[in-house]
């Protein structure tokens, strides 16, 4: 058996034997169940008080619409969830002192991340198609067409992305400390931060971007976006939350900032980077002389 | 037991906590070294803060060292050490089983479930390897910390404070069972401030203060000149007095037991001696080398007799 499929079983057999785990799903379960109730019956009522003419595009149109806000609030509170959950990934084998105890035997650091990686990933599989089932449930009760599952998958891919981004962010702040309280509350911290900051440098974005060149509007702005704010806006990866809409054609006339390709490379780009990142910060627990050593030594040798 | 055969060699190890924004650098460890032969337990011994855990740390490598080497006849430490730590931590959901078959599966140890199972029953945990961890007595997670270390059948295991907060019944377990490792040519290198246990169990003892080894004594080595114990009906000066030519270590408080420095050739005159002034002696064999004795000879502290 080779050491990620060691590590993988320990894993989850140490979440599985939680109790919290069971809580976790249902806690998700019923929230997911309460959104679609609630997306559904603002969807009821916008057919009801909406236009006299019901066309099949029309509902189909706003049953888009009510998706892309479904996973708009599940996803946003995946996010956050995610987040927390995965910044006490490390915690109690660290607070325990296991995981130093696990390092004085010849394992391999990044493959022990890697470990606790897939198993968040699983959770958030699970948690993505928890939050589908309900969605797909409460809509079947509804009288009307259901959107094709391209559409369904579709409104996922953003969704998800996010919250594998903010999970492989709380994984690396978890890699950070000990403690896994205070791990956890950096992490609520960082996402209250970058929640906040997204819509703002967005919107500030807009209004440099229209001082710059006074032809633009909020419907072609991006072509002349400062330098600045597109580091503000990009390297946040609370942009991600907007892909939902531009995918799935939401926006109106507004201004992308950027498609799916796009989309899936900055998310990419915000998930390698942040695995590195807990990486680096998880090397201290190595038993071995850590890198920034390594290259300490080897820099005065030089 | 080989001495061209060490199991466990350390040469100069040496470890200095703190760094440039720190006022004073401690030395916590200064050029420590020493070696272990297969099948002989090493007691560690020292005051607190004397170096003793950094010693642990930087033989299993859980602490970078700055200079040194620790040598296993060419082995990766990491799998010829087994380790013990001071306060033995677990996955205190999982079973007890499934503890030690984590370690079984990380280490390669063949047939790692067989293993685990027979470890679970030779360390005297039958009926509750299934149990989890965290239903455990102090003594049992002991005993498992032992199982689990010794998984991968190392060459040498290292032990911080085994005995620390065992009673007496669990003390006597786990120096059985330690010396049924020792039996099977297992090197030990034990930490502990429990003196009568590392008598009862250890071949050598290292003493350390400082950071610094400042002593190795081999328990079993003979010596030229040892302590006798001579024991008496009664108190007599007088036999007191005509054991005066050989140094005399110690007296009893109630002038019975007479403790002199003697040669083996030497231990028939003096039971002849004692006689001939009238003592009657009811025992006498030679004093054992105590650890607390050499241990207070060691570090300068008082002996009461």
């Amino acid at each position: 058996m080779n050491e990620l499929a060691i590590h993988l079983r320990k894993d989850l057999k140490l979440l599985t034997s939680d109790s919290m785990f069971v809580i976790f799903i249902l806690v998700m379960a019923v929230t997911s169940f309460i959104v679609a109730l609630s997306t559904c019956a603002g969807y009821v009522q916008q057919n009801t008080w909406g236009s006299s003419v019901v066309t099949k595009a029309s509902l189909r149109a706003l049953q888009t619409s009510a998706l892309v806000s479904y996973w708009g609030t599940v996803g946003g509170l995946l996010t956050a969830l995610f987040m927390g959950a995965s910044a006490m990934a490390m915690g109690a084998e660290k607070e325990s002192g296991m995981s130093r105890y696990t390092f004085s035997h010849k394992i391999r650091g990044p493959v022990f991340y890697l470990s606790k990686l897939l198993v968040i990933l699983f959770m958030i599989a699970i948690a993505m198609v928890t939050a589908l089932v309900a969605y797909v449930v409460v809509f079947s009760f509804m009288d009307v067409p259901m959107l094709d599952l391209g559409s369904l998958a579709s409104s996922m891919v953003f969704p998800f992305l996010c919250v594998l981004v903010f999970a492989s962010l709380g994984l690396a702040i978890s890699a950070l400390g000990t403690k896994k309280g205070a791990m956890v509350a950096a992490a609520i911290a960082i996402f209250f931060i970058l929640s906040v900051l997204s819509p703002i440098s967005i919107s500030m974005g807009q209004v440099a971007a229209i001082r710059a060149d006074p032809n633009l509007t909020y419907e072609n702005y991006t072509e002349a976006l400062p330098l600045e704010y597109q580091l503000l806006i990009y390297g946040n990866p609370m942009v991600l939350a907007y892909g939902s809409t531009y995918l799935m054609g939401t926006t109106g006339t507004a201004a992308q900032l950027f498609d799916l390709t796009g989309g899936v490379l900055l998310a990419a780009g915000f998930f390698v980077a942040f695995t590195a990142l807990g990486l680096v910060l998880f090397s201290r627990e190595r038993l071995e002389r850590p890198w920034s050593e390594r290259v300490r030594r080897l820099l005065k040798r030089a | 037991m080989s001495p061209t055969n060490p199991a466990l060699s350390c040469t100069g190890l040496s470890k200095t906590y703190g760094n440039m924004f720190t006022k004073g650098n401690v030395h916590a460890l200064d050029k420590a070294s020493f070696s272990i032969q297969e099948g002989e337990i090493c007691g560690l011994v020292g005051p607190n803060g004397a170096g003793k855990s950094t010693l642990i740390k930087l033989v299993m490598g859980i602490e970078p060292k700055d200079e040194g080497t620790v040598d296993m006849s060419g082995l990766d430490p990491r799998v010829a050490l087994g380790y013990v730590p001071e306060r033995p931590t677990f996955f205190e959901d999982l079973s007890a089983y499934y503890n030690i078959l984590y370690f079984a599966r990380l280490t390669g140890a063949p047939d790692p479930e067989g293993t685990s199972r027979k470890l679970i029953d030779e360390f005297g945990l039958k009926g509750r390897g299934d149990d989890r961890v965290s239903s455990f007595s102090k003594g049992m997670k002991q005993r498992l910390a032992i199982a689990r270390a010794v998984v991968h059948s190392p060459k040498v295991l290292i032990m911080d404070e085994p005995f620390s907060g065992l009673d007496p019944g669990m003390m006597i377990e786990l120096r059985g069972l330690l010396k049924g490792l020792k039996n099977s040519g297992m090197a030990m290198l034990l930490s502990s401030h429990e003196l009568n246990e590392i008598d009862q169990l250890c071949d050598s003892i290292l003493f350390i203060k400082g950071g610094t080894i400042i002593r190795r004594e081999d328990l079993d080595a003979p010596r030229p000149r040892t302590a006798v114990q001579l024991t008496l009906e009664t108190p007599s000066e007088a036999v007191v007095g005509a054991l005066s030519r050989w140094s005399k270590r110690a007296v009893s408080g109630d002038g019975r037991v007479i403790t002199v420095e003697a040669s083996r050739e030497e231990i028939p005159d003096i039971v002849a001696e004692a006689v001939r002034a009238g003592g009657r002696v009811v025992e006498f064999r030679p004093a054992q080398v105590k650890a607390e004795d050499l241990y207070a000879e060691v570090f300068h502290t008082g002996v009461v007799t």
